[in-house]
């Protein structure tokens, strides 16, 4: 207690000093915090974008997976498919599911022609859901129907209602065609670019299969997905359905990875930065601090104080001001946070080519780390003037002007 | 007189301290020897750079001697640990310094508890102590302020109700008049004697100001690191 509360006086008797100290660390906080919310805001999107579009997970065969897509046998049969849906049955935790079988082919109008791929989903089914900016989206009574991105609309220059011609092989090999209309062009950024979204009835159709793709499964938690995934995939090798394989959207999301990789990376970087302003230009004030002092600690270990509370004092100096301004950085970070957030601003991604909001994401989960930067890079910046003024000899200290 | 009364409080053997500074060696004290009774106000006065804040310092346990030995009590203080010196500092001795040796950040009240916070005195126990030596010292008045807004003589009543607020055995002062006027530098040379004489507390006052001597129940001279004219008696021990 006698050292906190010397150490907590101390602290505040260079007010210039102190001050100076605490405006650097918690700006430096700030900065920190108000990245990273961006950080996780921005993984968030994506990661919730991910599962929209893959569902929390997916079951093909393996063959499907390793992407030998050729000949017949990659494909899931009526009979193995009932067999999957007695699997997910079971799990409460699965909300819904749909099936997908993809049509590789050409899409048409008189004058041009396009390469795509055409994931036949089961209309009505809340998986996968696509955004619609025009027209609608698929329904159940669509046989012959297709929703298509902008960009593909731009480039076929189509517009809702417009028919389209599709030619693909059938699973036998030979060439079919067949014809589409354009049921609604989906928001930027939902359907990747030559991608388009037929009903799974009309890819059967085509390729004369009655079979399906993939399974694509949501849950009612995001953060169960690892463990009903791992259950789903002992439960189908113990229902003879050996030869399917459960991929969680994480192993098939690749881009969420490396954007989180990427952000959190430079997040690193810069907090590596700010650590070492803060380390540095904690250390040289209290150092300052303990040139200050050297008669002082003369005089108190004179009169009993031991070394280590010597060291205590001046360590809880460092941890007191690295508590302080790392709160008042979070705080400060987050009070600028919520009026980013309040005042709805938007920026321009250039990869993605469209408006996404600028948000910032607030909570502890975010503040801990650049808390943690705070604290920890005052604490070890205090180490070294504390080490130096415990091991003052006394007589010298109180001989010291 | 009791048995133990006759053991000397300190007693110091042929105390000698050397300080090194590159290729010179500095004999700061060569073979110093003293015996101070219980009670005593022994002053010891030479021109600066004679050893006395060395010797200050040896008896106080905070250097440790080149050779020779200092015994508190009968207790050899070389055979102590560091930690255990430090208690004993806290317990058995009380400083006063020349200057600047109050903790500017805490009020007089807090300077004067301090030690009994180290010795984990209880809250009361620690109120009672600090408010009986602010009242012996005339400073009951001044318990909340800060060491700044004090004056000179103040300051150095503040130290001195520091060092005897453990009730230590023997209470050393290095020069505590120097910075002041000859009038407060009385006044707390005044104060030392009257202490000394209520309270029974043995001092060693060291000082370059032969005047301080009047105050001394005995008084002996250093120079050059030997004592002249050891324990020569100038009032009786009462
Ligand atoms: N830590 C030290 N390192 C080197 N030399 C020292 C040290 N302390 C004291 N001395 C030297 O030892 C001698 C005695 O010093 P000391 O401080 O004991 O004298 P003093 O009588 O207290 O003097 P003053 O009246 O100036 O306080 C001086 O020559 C001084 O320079
Ligand atoms: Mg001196």
């Amino acid at each position: 207690m006698l050292v906190i509360k010397l150490a907590l006086r101390n602290l505040f008797r260079n007010r210039r000093r102190t001050i100076l100290s605490l405006s650097l660390i918690a700006l430096g906080t700030a900065a920190l915090f108000l990245f990273r919310g961006y950080n996780v805001d921005v993984i968030t999107a994506v990661k919730d974008s991910a599962i929209e579009r893959h569902g929390h997970f997916q079951i093909a065969t393996e063959a499907y997976w390793e992407g030998g897509r050729y000949g017949y046998d990659y494909l899931i049969s009526p009979e193995l498919l009932a067999g999957v849906k007695e699997v997910l049955a079971e799990e409460p935790q699965v909300i819904s599911y749909s099936t997908n079988l993809g049509l590789e082919g050409l899409i048409a109008t008189e004058e041009r022609s396009i390469p795509v791929v055409a994931i036949g989903i089961q209309p009505g089914n809340p998986v996968p859901d696509v955004e619609v900016k025009e027209g609608r989206r698929l329904e159940q009574a669509d046989l012959e129907a297709v929703l298509i991105s902008p960009g593909l609309a731009r480039a076929l220059e189509i517009e809702v209602g417009d028919y389209l011609m599709v030619t693909a092989r059938t699973v036998h090999g030979d060439f079919k065609s067949g014809n589409v209309k354009v049921a609604g062009i989906s928001r930027p950024g939902e359907i990747e670019g030559t991608t388009v979204i037929t009903p799974i009835s009309f890819n059967q159709m085509m390729r004369e299969t009655d079979r399906i793709g993939r399974i694509v499964v949501k849950l009612d938690d995001h953060g169960a997905t690892e463990e009903v995934a791992l259950r789903v995939q002992r439960a189908l090798e113990g229902n003879d359905l050996a030869g399917l394989r459960v991929r969680t959207w994480e192993d098939l999301a690749w881009f969420h990875h490396l954007l989180a990789l990427f952000l959190n990376s430079v997040f690193g970087f810069i907090g590596l930065v700010i650590f070492l302003l803060v380390l540095f230009s904690v250390l040289e004030a209290l150092t300052m601090a303990f040139f200050e002092r050297i008669r002082e600690v003369g005089t108190v270990r004179a009169i009993g104080t031991r070394r280590h509370q010597v060291f205590g004092m001046f360590l809880s100096e460092g941890v007191l001001l690295g508590l302080f301004s790392g709160l008042l950085g979070v705080a400060l970070g987050w009070g600028i946070g919520s009026l980013i957030n309040v005042a709805g601003l938007t920026y321009i991604l250039p990869i993605a080519g469209e408006k996404l909001p600028f948000r910032i994401a607030l909570g502890l989960d975010v503040a801990w780390a650049p808390f943690l930067v705070a604290l920890v890079a005052t604490t070890i910046s205090a180490i070294y003037p504390a080490y130096r003024a415990a091991k003052l000899e006394i007589a010298s200290a109180l001989r010291f002007v | 007189m009791s048995k133990d009364f006759q053991q000397p409080l300190l007693k110091i053997e042929n105390l000698s301290k050397d300080y090194s500074l590159g290729k010179i060696v500095v004999h700061a004290l060569r073979g110093v020897n003293l015996e101070v009774p219980q009670g005593d106000l022994l002053v010891i006065s030479g021109p600066s750079g004679s050893g006395k804040t060395t010797l200050l310092n040896l008896i106080g346990a905070i250097a440790r001697p080149t050779s020779g030995d200092v015994f508190l009590e009968g207790k050899a203080l070389s055979k102590l640990s560091d930690g255990r010196l430090a208690e004993l500092r806290n317990h058995k001795i009380g400083f006063i310094f020349q200057s600047f040796a109050l903790i500017p950040v805490l009020s007089v009240y807090e300077n004067v508890e301090y030690p009994l916070l180290l010795l984990g005195a209880s809250r009361k126990e620690r109120q009672r102590r600090v408010m009986d030596m602010l009242g012996e010292v005339g400073l009951g008045e001044l318990a909340r302020r800060r060491p700044n807004d004090l004056s000179g003589g103040q300051h150095q009543r503040v130290a001195i109700a520091r060092a005897l607020v453990t009730e230590p055995r023997l209470v050393l002062a290095d020069e505590p008049s120097a910075n002041l006027d000859s009038e407060t530098g009385d006044e707390i040379m005044k104060l030392v004697a009257r202490l000394n004489k209520e309270q029974k507390v043995t001092f060693i006052v060291v000082t370059h100001d032969p005047v301080v001597s009047r105050y001394a129940r005995r008084s002996v001279h250093i120079r050059d690191g030997r004592l002249l004219n050891e324990g020569v008696e100038t009032r009786a021990c009462d």
